[in-house]
């Protein structure tokens, strides 16, 4: 499903003394079925852009198109709620969007909604639950009682349910440990590539970008300021420092190393053992040990 | 030595006959150190952050804080007063309509005076750069600029001991790098620095890491022995941030120097 922003504009309490601008004639394209990462500095407005995509929020002038269906300032509710069963969306803080009393109907709202059968999703439940890292025992607990990373993979666990057609995640591995990471990152890319859904990450971890999403978006004060494929914009780094933002760690460490150590990587994407060997073996080649 | 926190055998769960989320933890926490605990989700780490400001009291066992047992009424307030806590979630902290009625009215509660008031919001305020968000409402904010909030509330009470909760998940690369910063003036003023978190970077700068499993402590080491105890961490399954993983490589290769010299390289890079 394609999205489109067309001179969207979002005022957060217009006319009041709290009134912020948070979107300025933001428009860009998430092509159907493609994976982006969006960027920027906390307040630049990226869970802004990405909540008008389910229809938490309407602009203020602009429109915003999703697979169609064309939102603007006077959308109906009615637009907005059709928009919120083809969009599923993780939000920043799970607390926000969890509100059943048990793990379990927390769970089964969604699908049983759109007429699944109980039986069938109470079935396949045990193997969902695996997926996301937690068991069964955790279906008669109230999600309000979980842990932080708990709760969010429960979050997760019931938007992937829904089988969104756009998949909107919100910082979705903050608060997970870094085991949790990992696997839901694979969950994330194996889900999106089975399902061709057009996926959204929201992330500060310049590394998850790397490996989830293929465009990149960056913002800066409600603004879209750079857009293209993430190796393109990874390369601009003086550009991204300016907006406040870093390359990927890893990118970075390889870097600094070819810098103090004179040695020269053959690309920036590798595996921490192909980087040690290419290092030792560019040492052995020099005949020296490199020094400071 | 002087132990600002001691944790003396605790158990806890959260229901008569559930189970223990909190099983013979035991630790001391000298005066002016700081330390990091990582652990797997649900592993109770911040169960064990409640017990250390008196939000959740031992099952059994007990926590001091300055030799001041949490489980005796008559210390709660001073316990309060010294033990500041930056929660994993912050919405949970906020109480006040504005920004600046939220710090004010933890200062209020200590007894200060306006002038003092005034002053510490100030301060605060430019510490971790939220004086533009002052007459914003605590729960309209960002997910990031809240977690900024949350900070300047705490140190705006100057505690002894801060607990941070994961109190930089949300924040941008320049962010987070700001409130270590920040912590790290902190630490050298001689306060007391508990902090969770998932970033194993993070421990190089403290004096300390403590891995929790399953309620217990399971790895407690001074973090100059972090490096070498790597493969402890990969033995319990724990991926390491890119970094730590060429390490590894390079001592898996017997490349020894080059490992130590990559260290160096990563302990230099803490300081900029
Ligand atoms: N519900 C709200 N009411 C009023 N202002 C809001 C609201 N939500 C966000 N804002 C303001 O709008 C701007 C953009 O916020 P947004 O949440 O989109 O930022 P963000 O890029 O997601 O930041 P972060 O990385 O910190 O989550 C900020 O200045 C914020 O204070
Ligand atoms: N209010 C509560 N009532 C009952 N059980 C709880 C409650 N809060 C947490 N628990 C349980 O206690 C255990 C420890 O939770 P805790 O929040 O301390 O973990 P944590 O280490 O902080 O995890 P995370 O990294 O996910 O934040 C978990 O199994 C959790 O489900
Ligand atoms: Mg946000
Ligand atoms: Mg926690």
């Amino acid at each position: 499903m394609k999205i489109e922003f067309r001179k969207t504009n979002h005022i957060y309490m217009k006319k009041t003394p709290f009134e912020t601008h948070a979107l300025r004639q933001v428009s860009t394209t998430f092509p159907s079925g493609s994976t982006t990462a969006i960027i920027g500095q906390t307040g630049s407005g990226k869970s802004t852009l990405v909540q008008h995509i389910n229809g938490l929020l309407k602009p203020d002038a602009g429109q915003v198109i999703v697979g169609g269906e064309i939102i603007d300032r006077k959308a109906k509710r009615k637009q907005l709620k059709t928009l919120r069963q083809k969009v599923g969306m993780v939000f920043q803080y799970p607390e926000h969007q969890l509100f059943e009393d048990t793990v379990e109907k927390e769970l089964l709202f969604g699908p049983l909604n759109f007429g699944l059968s109980k039986k069938r999703l109470l079935k396949e439940l045990p193997d969902r639950l695996a997926q996301v890292g937690l068991d069964e025992t955790i279906l008669s607990r109230s999600p309000f009682e979980l842990s932080g990373g708990q709760m969010r993979r429960v979050a997760i666990l019931s938007v992937l349910l829904m089988k969104p057609k756009v998949l909107i995640l919100d910082e979705p591995t903050a608060g997970l440990d870094p085991k949790g990471q990992e696997e839901m990152i694979k969950l994330f890319k194996g889900w999106q590539q089975e399902e061709k859904a057009t996926m959204i990450l929201i992330t500060h971890e310049m590394d998850e970008a790397l490996q989830l999403a293929e465009r990149l978006v960056v913002m800066d004060k409600g603004k879209i300021v750079m857009e293209g494929m993430m190796t393109e914009i990874f390369a601009k780094t003086e550009e991204l420092a300016q907006f406040g933002l870093d390359i990927p760690e890893s990118v970075r460490l390889l870097k600094q190393i070819e810098e103090k150590f004179q040695v020269t990587f053959s690309s920036y994407q590798l595996t921490p053992a192909q980087a040690a060997k290419e290092w030792v073996k560019e040492r052995n080649r020099k005949g020296l040990t490199p020094h400071v | 030595m002087e132990v600002a926190v001691k944790v003396d055998h605790v158990f806890f769960r959260y229901e008569d006959n559930g189970p223990w989320v909190l099983q013979d933890v035991h630790l001391n926490i000298k005066k002016g150190e700081w330390v990091t605990f990582m652990g797997r989700n649900g592993s109770g780490k911040s169960t064990f952050a409640r017990m250390c400001n008196a939000l959740f009291l031992p099952t059994k066992g007990r926590v001091m804080i300055n030799g001041r047992p949490t489980d005796k009424k008559e210390y709660l307030p001073e316990i309060r007063r010294q033990v500041g806590m930056v929660f994993q979630n912050p919405d949970h902290q906020f109480v006040a309509p504005t920004v600046r009625d939220d710090i004010a009215f933890g200062m209020e509660n200590a007894g200060l005076s306006r002038e003092e008031m005034i002053e510490r919001i100030n301060r605060v305020a430019k510490e971790v750069q939220i004086h533009e968000l002052l007459d914003k409402e605590p729960h309209r904010l960002s997910g990031g600029q809240k977690q900024r909030v949350a900070i300047a509330g705490i140190l705006a009470l100057e505690p002894k001991i801060i607990v941070f909760d994961e109190a930089t998940s949300m924040l941008d690369p320049k962010g987070r790098k700001d409130v270590l910063q920040l912590v790290k003036e902190l630490h050298t003023k001689g306060l007391t620095i508990l902090s969770v978190t998932h970033h194993l970077e993070e421990a190089l700068l403290s004096d300390r890491f403590v891995y929790m499993e399953k309620g217990n402590i399971s790895i407690d080491i001074p973090t100059s022995e972090l490096f070498s105890s790597l493969p402890l961490l990969e033995k319990k399954q724990v991926p390491l941030p890119y970094r730590f993983a060429l390490y590894r490589q390079l001592s898996n290769l017997d490349e020894h120097q080059m490992s130590s010299m990559l260290e160096e390289l990563m302990r230099e890079s803490l300081d900029q």
